[in-house]
């Protein structure tokens, strides 16, 4: 019998079949730990890259023999939201915000047409909510500027460390202190149906750490105490393995070099506010002819078209 | 009939659990034996192939339909399983029964002779070589879906399975 022969017909088996609740405690685990919710402010720096592709093999050469990261010059948009008007329903009041150049890069990307920039937003607010016209607004501002973010240094961020294994911090967190080697951040991050405090000392910064602020290019030693920043990180070890259920109170720093710093805009930081706090109290929604109230909720909508056109 | 693999990921993405938990019995016994076959051990096999749906499930939304859905699970375990190894041989001090076992696996009373010697012999060899065969010959992959699942070219594939063959030719001769 040849060596391939022997393989096949030589599977390593366990000694036992795996338990009879195998199933029902990945079941009941996913039941317990529910998917986070997706925040509609869900920024640049939820996402894990991808692994490396072929396809950009060339960059990351680049990348690897100048041995240092890459910021490109971008350019920031003009954004701007402007409240359009309101109309009372059975469920509460829809706010209408127009935009200009916002691309959202959030939670309804999945099934909402990914090249929609600009043009009327709709927001069904709770009845008896005290969320503001002038508020809404403001976080749709704030939720366009990190579109924009997304669209600007997201590319920067494949460019230099696809492939790196990157995975993306809590979208704001504060400065607490900061040092050319090391940098600690403090955050309030809705975790299951809780707000929880995480402090966490990052004592590995690459040395070519990408630092942005809009479309500038900044250093390290720009950024101060009391600074809004999102950031990401290259990850190893469990950190890595991970990476999607590890919670950020959990992150073991050890394992993880900050490899790029965004400081968020005011009007994000606002908007992400809004979100956190106020978040159950509206919703993104289009209008619809299919509900009572003229208007559908947004995600549900595009699911539901999707599934239609399949 | 077997209710459509698109479907049941696209309903347990909506958060059916019922749907994932057809899914999870699907694939649960092709990852537990891929896991032993680079862990040998069986609990540690076991959590990993759980760890394993878990993960998945969280990361549903990613998945590359491309791809077949046992490939992507294949390597998340396979990750899962070489990370552990990894770990496990940073903290030998405190696991010295554990990575007893896995260096030399209990032969089953019912095992012949030759196939314990085979067992053996890839129990030797590295963790990727272990990965490739288990994959290749065990699982029923291609080459280019093992490729996929380590993240490397298909040729270093080729090249660790002629590697492991001669490996093994070389112990079991």
């Amino acid at each position: 019998m040849n060596i391939d022969e022997k393989l096949r017909s030589g599977k390593t088996t366990p000694r036992r079949p795996l338990r009879t609740d195998f199933t029902s405690k990945i079941t009941e685990h996913i039941t317990t730990h529910p998917r986070s919710p997706r925040l509609s402010l869900k920024g640049i720096f939820m996402k894990l890259l991808d692994k490396p592709a072929l396809a950009i093999a060339g960059i990351v050469a680049a990348f690897a023999i100048s041995g240092t990261a890459y910021a490109a010059v971008i350019n920031w948009p003009h954004i701007a939201a402007f409240f359009g008007g309101e109309q009372q329903t059975t469920q509460g009041r829809v706010v209408k915000v127009d935009t200009e150049n916002c691309h959202t890069d959030n939670a309804f990307t999945v099934t909402k047409p990914k090249d929609q920039r600009g043009g009327p937003r709709y927001f069904m607010v709770k009845q008896n909510s005290k969320f503001t016209n002038e508020q809404v607004t403001q976080m749709v501002l704030g939720n366009c500027e990190q579109g924009a973010q997304s669209d600007v240094l997201l590319p920067q961020m494949k460019q230099n460390y696809h492939g790196d294994n990157v995975v993306g911090g809590y979208i704001d967190n504060v400065i607490t202190a900061i040092s050319p080697t090391s940098i600690t951040l403090e955050a309030d991050i809705p975790i299951g149906e809780e707000i929880t405090h995480v402090a966490k000392t990052f004592n590995r910064i690459d040395p070519n750490v990408l630092v942005y602020y809009k479309a500038d290019v900044l250093k390290l030693s720009d950024l101060k105490i009391g600074d809004h920043v999102a950031f990401a990180y290259r990850a190893e070890g469990d950190a890595l393995a991970h990476s999607e259920t590890t919670s950020p109170v959990d992150l073991d720093t050890d394992e993880a070099t900050v490899v790029m710093i965004v400081k968020n805009t005011p009007n994000a930081v606002k908007a992400i506010e809004f979100q956190k706090y106020l978040g159950g109290e509206f919703k993104e929604v289009v209008p619809c002819d299919s509900n009572a109230t003229g208007y559908c909720d947004l995600e549900e909508y595009y699911k539901n078209k999707q599934k239609a056109e399949q | 009939m077997q209710t459509d693999e698109s479907e049941l990921i696209a309903r347990s993405i909506d958060g059916d659990h019922e749907a994932y938990a057809v899914l999870i019995d699907r694939y649960k016994n092709a990852l537990y034996h891929h896991c032993f076959a680079i862990v040998r051990n069986e609990d540690v096999a076991e959590d990993i192939a759980q760890d394993t749906f878990i993960t998945a499930y969280y990361k549903l939304r990613h998945y590359n339909p491309e791809y077949r859905l046992s490939t992507w699970l294949f390597k998340i375990s396979t990750n899962k399983a070489l990370t552990w190894l990894k770990k496990a041989a940073r903290e030998t001090a405190a696991s010295d029964e554990l990575i007893a076992t896995i260096a030399s696996p209990h032969p089953r009373p019912d095992q012949q002779a030759e196939t314990q010697e085979l067992h053996d012999a890839v129990a030797g060899l590295q963790p990727k070589y272990r990965s490739v065969i288990s994959l290749y010959y065990w699982q029923g992959l291609s080459y280019q879906e093992i490729a996929t699942v380590l993240a490397v070219p298909t040729g270093s594939v080729k090249g660790w399975m002629s590697r492991a063959k001669q490996l093994l030719k070389k112990e079991l001769s």
